[in-house]
């Protein structure tokens, strides 16, 4: 069985040079230009999902106020200037869905697996690139019938993006439940295809086209974490489909798996007999490793990027990698803590917190590999490294409320209430979100060969970060107090009107927010055909993919593939004259580059005492550099 | 080449360059889909189980699956099948046939055992669309029982329509989607059939696609095994 | 290609014995079912031999027809390690289902 990689070079060789449009631009099998495709579908669906978010907000910040111009936009749903309850609802569930699966899962993993792993493996293209497409045009396809479901006469889905029934068992549940429930499930199960065949790619992928000397311990993290999430997917959005199954017979053919003593207007509903908690324990089944399909892969991007720009190698890469692992398995036994009111049996309940809270060790082993990380680092503060520390900001804000709300008694007050919206949105929504930010500012230039503007990308970051705390932390307030999240508006309640201000303040702040990525748009959009162009290795960076041209080929190297004689993180090692060396360089190949003697040095701060105050004062005066937009 | 420096030093199959689990990657595909699809099954197979359990009273089933095509109220609880059964373990057998017949690169064996997978599998279809008639003729459906009166004769106890219709529902939905998937089998059967018969397989020098798909069959009659011993044994 | 590392595992005698293995099984499953009456064994105890002969079946199927046996060590463990996430909620589940049935 010769190097599979070299038949694939073959292979590509006879049918190259003929590239119409239409197969370079649409139809491509290109893993680069499919990554570019995902990305940008993802991009639009973040816009759609943002702009779905501050319309409720708006309501939520001003319930008794009219906007005319809410008719104009939202016609019937937004009628005399006020936001119709049973569109709220429908924003909410769509707002959530997109995020969640069209975003973070499909946009987050589709556009980094397909463009990092061939490029950081050291193979010509995916194991399949036939498949890698289809993936592409189910994703798209089903993208496409999630936003046709917002305009259905009846409305969207609307019963949360959990879609429990019977909200979402019964069509006439309420307007939502109709036409719109099935179109969403149309488009999850198209996109259930489309997540199979990525992963299924990814793994195939990983185990057999990398390159001569890339052991699996010598792949990077960005790899480990794209593979740990292939596995995930592949695991747990089966069970999803089997609940979406039911959930259609139960739609559609007079089944009843999940229901169970309904009564509609005081008359008992003949389909009795199923178990409305049977869907949760199927959901959740999915929908806890799911979180961890959001958030993994943008761990491994920030692992990359941390160890890069703090030109150290990463603390504990085997470590990094056992806490990928144990994540991955306890993610499958959790999934418990998100039903432990629904009348859940509560000894499971006691199961499910004591597994729940063991996940804070792997996920604390890795914030503090991070932080060991940039410990006396020489930080390059690029965009993309801010971002990256960004999300492990958030991991920790939002990680440490996890701890509360897995804990059994506690989440008897907390939970569905404002505290959960702030915890997940940290920890799961923000922190992956910061992590695809981080990873679009370092891969861009070998992405579009293009480089982005700098400045324009701390703007961005500062105006993020503060808003994404500005919106999220004051909810951890409001959820203590007992505020339900989806609820419609906060003035017929005595003890929440209290809070209207606060609303209105993260409101604005979400405002704020929102502008801040109009700079992102600019700068994304307006760079691809204006920017700089980009150097080999605008991060000196040790990964593959920087070794491949700037011109994207069909391929991605000209010659040979590189072979890997090191891991990927030998930054600043003491013997060598530059202060990282790439992983294609040999211990042969490292003498030459030193000219045949090793005693040109370029000193780490570890080894100089002295260095450490400098160092300190050097970072600090970066610090400053940067709050003032003025990087040297 | 790989299976050589295997011997050589154990270690090498993961250093990159190799396939560390010396399947190409279509056939690591289909085994992680067929895993995948394993894990479909299981939950909808849970999902009967969960429902059965917290059902007080559930339907026989020596009682409900009885008859036998050409024999009119017969009363021979799971001999049609057993019958099914076997057709389907022996399309099995002849997939695995056309297989080893790959190996050795006998095409015209391939064919012929391909063939008779192929009948195998129409076969099986044909005895579950009996079964499904017959079962729709005493009254069970999606959303339908026999009578109150006929119902008394599915139950070695107290008769519920409820659970007489739990047991339906979950009858024909998994039943149904296992017959879905020896469908597409069929379907996947006749295009490798049709592929052999073109010599598709013979240029290419190996008969691998053979294989996947005989993966593919192999599960659909391992997924058969579980659905005949949890609806009808059980 | 791939020749050299199937060609020994299973010829045609090896396919048509766990053909008959497998007969046999569904056989005695067939005789409990059919010869043994409630009152010589209970229905639990033959659910508990159903469902470990079926394992076995599954054994068969997967090792013998599926060639997973013939594979290297390493793909055996990443299909069979993953199962244990479904004992996993088997598990769960059976434990929530008495409940539902105690309550109903």
């Amino acid at each position: 069985m010769a190097h599979s990689a070299t038949e694939h070079a073959h292979g590509h060789d006879h049918h190259e040079h003929h590239d119409t449009f239409l197969t370079k631009y649409v139809f491509s099998q290109d893993h680069k230009m499919i990554a570019k495709q995902f990305l940008i579908t993802g991009i639009v669906m973040a816009i759609v999902g943002m702009l779905l978010s501050l319309i409720f907000r708006i309501q939520l910040a001003y319930p008794d106020e009219i906007f005319p111009w809410m008719e104009t936009v939202l016609g019937k749903w937004g009628k005399g200037g006020k936001l119709d309850p049973n569109f709220y609802l429908g924003l909410v569930t769509i707002h959530g869905t997109i995020m969640v699966f069209f975003v973070l899962t499909a946009a987050l993993s589709g556009t980094f697996s397909n463009l990092l792993i061939p490029l950081q493996l050291g193979a010509r293209d995916m194991a399949s690139p036939f498949i890698n497409m289809l993936s592409y045009w189910f994703f798209l396809t089903s993208s496409v019938v999630m936003l046709i479901s917002l305009f259905v006469e009846t409305g969207p889905a609307s019963g949360g993006w959990t879609v429990y029934p019977p909200l979402s068992a019964l069509p006439k549940a309420m307007p939502g439940s109709g036409l719109g429930m099935t179109l969403w499930l149309v488009s999850m199960t198209l996109f259930i295809a489309s997540s199979l065949m990525g992963a299924l790619n990814y793994i195939a992928t990983i185990l057999n086209m990398r390159t001569v000397g890339m052991k699996m311990t010598r792949m990077p993290l960005t790899i480990w974490a794209f593979f740990c999430t292939a596995i995930l997917g592949v695991l747990s959005f089966p069970v999803l489909f089997a609940a979406a199954i039911l959930l259609i017979f139960d739609r559609s053919f007079g089944t009843a798996f999940y229901l169970s003593e309904i009564f509609i207007g005081n008359e008992a509903l003949s389909q009795t007999g199923g178990s409305p908690i049977l869907f949760q324990h199927l959901f959740w089944f999915l929908g806890h490793p799911e979180v961890y399909i959001i958030l993994m892969p943008a761990l491994g991007l920030t692992s990359e990027i941390i160890a890069t720009n703090s030109r150290k190698p990463i603390f504990g890469y085997r470590a990094m990698i056992g806490s990928l692992l144990g994540i991955s398995v306890l993610s499958f036994i959790v999934w418990g803590h998100h039903m432990f009111i629904t009348g859940m049996n509560p000894f499971l309940g006691n199961v499910f917190m004591i597994l729940t809270l063991v996940i804070a060790v792997p996920s604390a082993v890795k914030t503090f590999n991070y932080l060991a990380t940039l410990w006396r680092g020489n930080l390059q503060f690029t965009p993309g490294m801010l971002f990256a520390i960004g999300l492990v900001s958030l991991f920790i804000s939002g990680g440490l409320t996890g701890i509360y709300l897995g804990n059994a008694a506690l989440d008897i007050n907390l939970h569905d209430t404002y505290f959960v919206v702030a915890h997940f949105h940290l920890v799961m929504g923000s922190a992956a979100m910061f992590g695809m930010f981080a990873g679009i500012y370092h891969w861009y230039p070998r992405m579009f060969g293009k480089m982005m503007n700098e400045k324009l990308g701390y703007l961005h970051f500062w105006l993020t970060f503060a808003a994404v705390y500005c919106v999220f932390f004051p909810m951890h307030f409001m959820g203590l107090d007992g505020v339900p999240r989806r609820y419609y508006s906060f003035t017929g309640f005595e003890y929440m009107t209290e809070w209207v201000n606060m609303n209105k303040f993260i409101t604005l702040s979400a405002i704020l927010g929102s502008m801040a990525q109009l700079i992102f748009l600019y700068n994304f959009f307006g760079n691809i055909l204006k920017g700089k162009r980009a150097p080999q290795n605008p991060w000196n960076s040790n990964t593959l993919e920087w070794t491949a041209p700037v011109e994207h080929l069909h391929g991605n190297w000209p010659g040979d593939i590189p072979h890997v004689h090191r891991w990927p993180y030998d930054y600043s090692r003491p013997e060598a004259s530059t202060d990282f060396i790439p992983q294609n360089i040999s211990d042969e190949g490292l003498e030459e580059r030193l000219g045949g003697s090793k005693t040109i040095e370029t000193p780490s701060h570890q080894e100089i005492p002295s260095a450490k105050s400098s160092a300190d004062t050097m970072l600090f005066s970066r610090l400053l550099a940067f709050l003032s937009l003025k990087r040297s | 080449m790989a299976q050589q420096q295997l011997s050589v030093k154990s270690k090498a199959i993961w250093d990159g360059g190799t396939e560390p689990f010396g399947a190409s990657y279509g056939k690591l595909m289909m085994w992680f889909f067929l895993l995948s699809d394993a894990f479909t099954f299981s939950s909808l197979l849970l999902a009967y189980g969960a429902l059965r359990f917290s059902a007080p009273v559930w339907p026989d089933p020596d009682l409900v699956f009885k008859g036998v095509p050409f024999m009119d109220h017969a009363n021979l609880p799971l001999v049609f099948v057993g019958i099914m059964t076997f057709i389907l373990i022996m399309s099995s057998v002849t997939m695995v046939l056309a297989v080893e017949a790959g190996h050795r690169g006998a095409k015209n064996e391939v064919v012929k055992w391909m063939l008779w997978t192929i009948l195998g599998g129409l076969a099986f279809l044909g005895c579950q669309a009996w079964e499904w008639t017959h079962l729709h003729h005493d009254g069970f459906w999606w959303g339908s029982t026999p009578s109150a009166e006929h119902l008394k004769e599915f139950f070695a106890g107290n008769p519920s329509q409820d659970y007489a219709q739990q047991f339906a529902n979950l009858f024909f939905t998994i039943t149904g989607f296992h017959g879905f998937h020896v469908f597409s089998g069929v379907v996947i059967n006749v295009v490798i059939l049709i592929n052999t018969m073109k010599g598709t397989y013979e240029r290419r020098g190996h008969y691998e696609m053979v294989e996947k798909v005989g993966l593919y069959w192999h599960f659909v009659d391992l997924v058969w095994v579980f659905v005949f011993t949890f609806f009808y044994l059980v | 290609m791939a020749n050299a590392e199937h060609g020994s595992s299973m010829d045609v005698k090896g396919i048509w014995r766990v053909f008959f293995v497998l007969l046999l099984i569904t056989v005695v499953e067939f005789i409990i079912a059919l010869a043994i009456p409630e009152s010589v064994m209970p229905q639990i105890i033959k659910n508990v031999i159903y469902i470990v002969l079926t394992i076995l079946k599954a054994f068969y199927i997967v090792a013998y027809f599926m060639h997973l046996k013939f594979e290297r060590i390493n793909l055996i463990y990443s299909i069979i390690v993953p199962l244990v996430f479904i004992i996993g909620i088997i598990a769960a589940l059976l434990y929530e289902s008495n409940y539902w049935l105690n309550i109903r």
